[in-house]
């Protein structure tokens, strides 16, 4: 028993205890600097160990926790996001309600398990981590309590996420009933000597249920509320850290346990990779809302994600994680700047960043950058990851092509709405001259998450050959 | 010494100067991007003059790897079809800068993106990397985004997100065409070289063409994806509108001729018929609808539309001759239209009116040198004998006639539209009785007023005069690429 695989996890979940206790014990006034302090502390050694544990290809509890190159990638995602959305909580505390002692211990929990979600193996194992990532976020999500709209759409959230874990569970207890296993090589073994309807229903559920967690159309609808009401730096770690995490499990689940049944599966996602980027991207058109629409852009993302799943090859797993990995320094950087904006102005309505340029040029280009990856735009990221996407797809032909043209249109389509915040905050003069300023710890997360999306560009070789180790 | 790489990428190292100025030090970002736009212009001629152009393929090549998987490499070259470009880019840069001198809203911000816009055009021509192609394809969009939304006039807005739109979702389809092409290959490369050796069947090939044209076509631009250039033209200043007609529709004319028609000529073939109706769509509507125009930017954007429509007959005739026409009139069309921009923009600036109606009345009169400038220019681009668009469009003519003899008859009427859409508005504002509205305008005088004017009008009667400065150039390669 190797517990030094564990590193990571245990690091964080001390932690996350430390920060538990600190919460009671520090002095009112200094507990933010306090709790602050610690939680980025772990957070960055969890960081270092994780990236020791890169190239490292082990299990624990007979295959339950695997450390393999997917998931520890995965936690390099993870755990940066985390750090980078701490920063973004310290810097907007002051406008948080309540006791803010356990907003940092929930980040820390619902970090533990994503990395959980993205290292198991075993079904069991991979609900447990799931709800993990859930129950935190529902308390989180409905943090401002005494706000009506805020409540709802954690009610909302909830609701339909326990609706969805259901769905799930009773998908794994089909495949469970069918195969005898929870492991997913052993159900690998199993679904190779055979398949029956029954199992393709179970297959379809825990499709579902993933759904629901990553944010696709038609089971998104919690997804705007969720990110409209919830405070802006777990709306940030929601987009990235939840949907990467349900997306690292689904690759694993799909191409471990399901893979001889790709050809059945596979169209299955393509369509739902196909509805998802339309749907996502039709919605975010009409958005007055920043965060709304950063939400279904997230929406229609995922359906882009989705390609490199429905490719179902090496190759296309690899593109989900470059790609989620180009979608979170892009995403992180935008929540930056929106902290930002409505920390100062309480505003999240796009028309208000009116000739934000004037006010803030750093903030300014900083979210053109951002917005640009998103889109696609080389230089920049999220068209390296998006080539990658695509380039993962043609390889496998036939359908895909259609899917990739899809893909393409949408893209398209999608630069409209980004271009149009880019649009207001150059073009359009500012009806208030007061300059915006933006603390520090914002911009070192806009920096870093920059830097990040420079890192992917101009380092496009290395970075995928650090994911490629990664592939199956 | 890699010339290539010293002239795709010192307009970058501009940029980056004029970043660290302070943006009250006008003169001196003016300044560095006009030196940074000198130095590769006469880098250019110097590979103009180095080139040898009795040989076919590229030269000054430069070669590194930049991924092994997928395979992409820094390749860059130029031949006899890229060169006239890459001349025709830097001119019309120098020339743009000038013509921008009078910028005095967020100067320091114009010129970054002027600078950076050069590097993305010329790294387009330069690219024998299909990936690299394309990123210097999607670089160019953003810069040019900008300069027409923020520096524009009225409908900047609207215009600036119709171009984006419309070249991005054309540029979406020839990405999958790109990687299409990567996988279809004997061995996956995106490396220009290569693929033309590739062998791809007649049906994929026309898949393919179907892809690259949608991205190329909006481009060029090509009836019915023509509606974003009126718009981005008339809202544009003036310098990008010498830019956009210069050079930037050049773009998918390069790309057409070497790419589709170079690696795809089998493909082509199953659509010469349309590509010829296109081309003559393009000639006649476009000079139909120019004729119809009040606003004098909107008349020489539609005339662009229809002077396209001669670079692409070429393509569907597919023969040397056409094609070097096609080559030569590309070039010619950059200098003509960039200098008529420039002129109107000159006269924007003193009537601050571009209408026909409201110019009317013996301009001629009171601004002599301006008024003799824009006749030339018209002159030049109804066709004139001794001016480079004469001989481009009649070396069109002569070479596509064998092949599609309809086509081509009909397409020279286009001349006949086009000499009188331009007599007509020359006539309508600068002979007859002088409108006293008018009497307060002033002549041209300062020297950066000049010099684009000189230079291009140089160029066009230059070349008019002795083509081969061009042809002898794009000759040999184009008969490489059609073998």
């Amino acid at each position: 028993m190797n517990w030094w695989l564990l590193t990571p996890e245990i690091i964080i979940t001390v932690t996350a205890l430390l920060v538990l206790v600190l919460d009671f014990m520090l002095p009112e006034s200094n507990r933010r600097e306090g709790l602050g302090t610690v939680g980025v502390l772990g957070l960055v050694v969890a960081l270092l160990a994780s990236f020791r544990l890169l190239g490292v290809e082990d299990n624990l509890f007979n295959g339950v926790f695997v450390v393999d190159r997917l998931a520890v990638a995965f936690k390099i995602i993870f755990i940066s996001g985390a750090l980078l959305v701490y920063l973004l909580i310290i810097s907007s505390l002051e406008r948080l309600p309540g006791r803010r002692g356990e907003f940092f211990w929930l980040v820390l929990t619902a970090l533990l398990g994503m990395m959980v979600t993205a290292a198991s193996r075993e079904l069991v194992t991979i609900y447990v981590g799931i709800e993990l990532i859930s129950l935190s976020f529902y308390a989180l999500v409905g943090y401002r309590r005494d706000d009506k709209n805020a409540t709802e759409a954690a009610l909302k959230y909830f609701i339909l996420g326990s609706f969805a874990i259901g769905l799930w569970l009773y998908g794994a207890a089909l495949v469970y009933g069918l195969t005898g296993q929870t492991d997913l090589i052993e159900i690998a073994k199993m679904v190779d000597s055979g398949s029956s309807p029954l199992l393709l229903i179970g297959l379809f559920l825990l499709i579902v249920g993933f759904g629901f967690k990553m944010g696709l159309a038609p089971f998104h609808m919690w997804v705007p509320d969720a990110y409209q009401e919830a405070p802006t730096p777990v709306t940030a770690f929601l987009a990235v850290g939840s949907k990467a995490a349900a997306f690292a499990v689904f690759v694993r689940v799909m191409l471990t346990g399901f893979h001889s049944l790709a050809a059945t599966w596979a169209p299955w996602i393509g369509f739902a990779a196909a509805v998802t980027m339309t749907w996502g991207n039709a919605a975010a058109l009409r958005q007055t809302n920043i965060k709304r629409m950063l939400a279904y852009s997230g929406v229609a993302h995922a359906g882009y994600a989705l390609v490199g799943v429905a490719s179902a090859s090496a190759v296309g797993s690899q593109a989900v994680t470059f790609y989620l990995f180009a979608y979170l320094f892009a995403t992180l950087g935008a929540f930056a700047v929106v902290v930002a904006f409505s920390n100062l102005t309480g505003s999240d309505l796009i028309s208000d960043y009116a000739g934000l340029h004037w006010r803030n040029p750093f903030l300014a280009l900083g979210l053109t950058l951002c917005l640009l990856s998103l889109a696609g735009i080389p230089p920049l990221a999220g068209f390296f990851g998006k080539f990658y996407l695509f380039w993962g797809a043609i390889q496998q032909g036939g359908w895909l092509l259609v899917l990739v043209i899809i893909a393409a249109i949408n893209s398209a389509i999608s630069l409209y709405y980004y271009v149009n915040v880019i649009r207001v905050m150059y073009f359009i003069q500012p009806s208030v001259e007061q300059p915006v300023t933006s603390p520090l710890l914002v911009n070192i997360t806009l920096v870093v998450a920059l830097a990040g999306i420079a890192l992917a560009a101009f380092y496009f070789q290395p970075v995928l050959a650090g994911i490629e180790l990664a592939g199956l | 010494m890699p010339w290539l790489s010293a002239l795709l990428w010192l307009p970058l190292l501009g940029t980056l100067l004029i970043c660290f100025m302070p943006r009250q030090q006008e003169k001196l970002i003016k300044g560095t991007a006009l030196v940074v736009a000198l130095i590769d212009l006469f880098l250019s001629l110097v590979l103009y003059f180095s080139y040898d152009n009795r040989l076919a393929g590229f030269q000054f090549v430069e070669k590194a790897t930049w991924m092994s998987s997928p395979a992409i490499s820094y390749h860059l070259g130029v031949d006899g079809i890229s060169l006239p470009m890459v001349i025709l880019t830097t001119f019309i840069f120098v020339c743009a800068i000038l013509a921008s001198w009078n910028i005095k809203h967020r100067t320091k911000e114009y010129f970054l993106l002027v600078t950076i816009l050069e590097t993305a055009v010329l790294g387009v021509f330069v690219s024998l990397d299909l990936f690299l192609f394309f990123l210097f394809w999607e670089l160019e969009l953003i810069p040019m985004y900008f300069l027409i939304g923020i520096w524009g006039s009225e409908r900047r807005e609207y215009a600036a997100m119709k171009f984006i739109i419309y070249t991005m979702a054309g540029s979406a389809f020839m990405l999958a065409g790109f990687l299409a092409m990567y996988f279809l290959a004997p061995s996956p490369t995106f490396d220009l070289v290569d693929l033309s050796r590739a062998g791809f069947a007649p049906q994929v090939q026309a898949l393919l063409f179907i892809l690259l044209f949608l991205g190329f076509g909006v481009k060029l631009p090509v009836f019915p994806f023509h509606t974003w250039l009126p718009d981005a033209h008339v809202e544009a200043p003036a310098p990008i509108s010498m830019i956009l007609a210069g050079v930037l529709l050049k773009m998918g004319g390069y790309g057409l001729i070497r790419i589709n028609a170079g690696l795809l000529p089998e493909g082509l073939k199953a659509f010469i018929p349309l590509l010829a109706t296109l081309a003559v769509i393009n000639v006649i509507y476009g000079a139909y609808v120019a004729m119809g125009q009040k606003d004098l930017k909107t008349m020489i954007a539609m005339s662009s539309v229809s002077h396209m429509g001669f670079v692409l007959l070429p393509i569907a005739a597919l023969t040397p001759v056409a094609l070097n026409g096609a080559v030569l009139e590309m070039f010619a069309h950059g200098t003509v239209s960039g200098l008529l921009f420039f002129l109107i923009g000159l006269l924007y600036e003193r009537a601050h009116t571009r209408q026909i109606p409201e110019l009317e009345g013996g301009l001629v009169a009171q601004i002599p040198r301006m008024g003799v400038a824009f006749i030339m220019a018209s002159m030049a681009s109804l066709g004139l004998p001794g001016m480079s668009q004469f001989i481009a469009e009649f070396m069109v003519f002569l070479g596509s006639y064998p092949v599609l003899q309809v086509p081509t008859i009909i397409a020279v009427f286009g001349i006949v539209l086009t000499a009188g859409y331009m007599l007509w508005m020359v006539k309508r504002i600068f002979y007859g009785p002088l409108n006293p509205r008018w009497s307060h305008l002033t002549d041209m005088g300062q020297v950066y007023e000049y010099i684009p004017l000189v230079v291009l009008m140089g160029l066009t009667i230059v070349v008019g005069v002795y083509p081969a400065l061009i042809t002898d150039w794009s000759h040999p390669s184009l008969m490489a690429l059609l073998r």
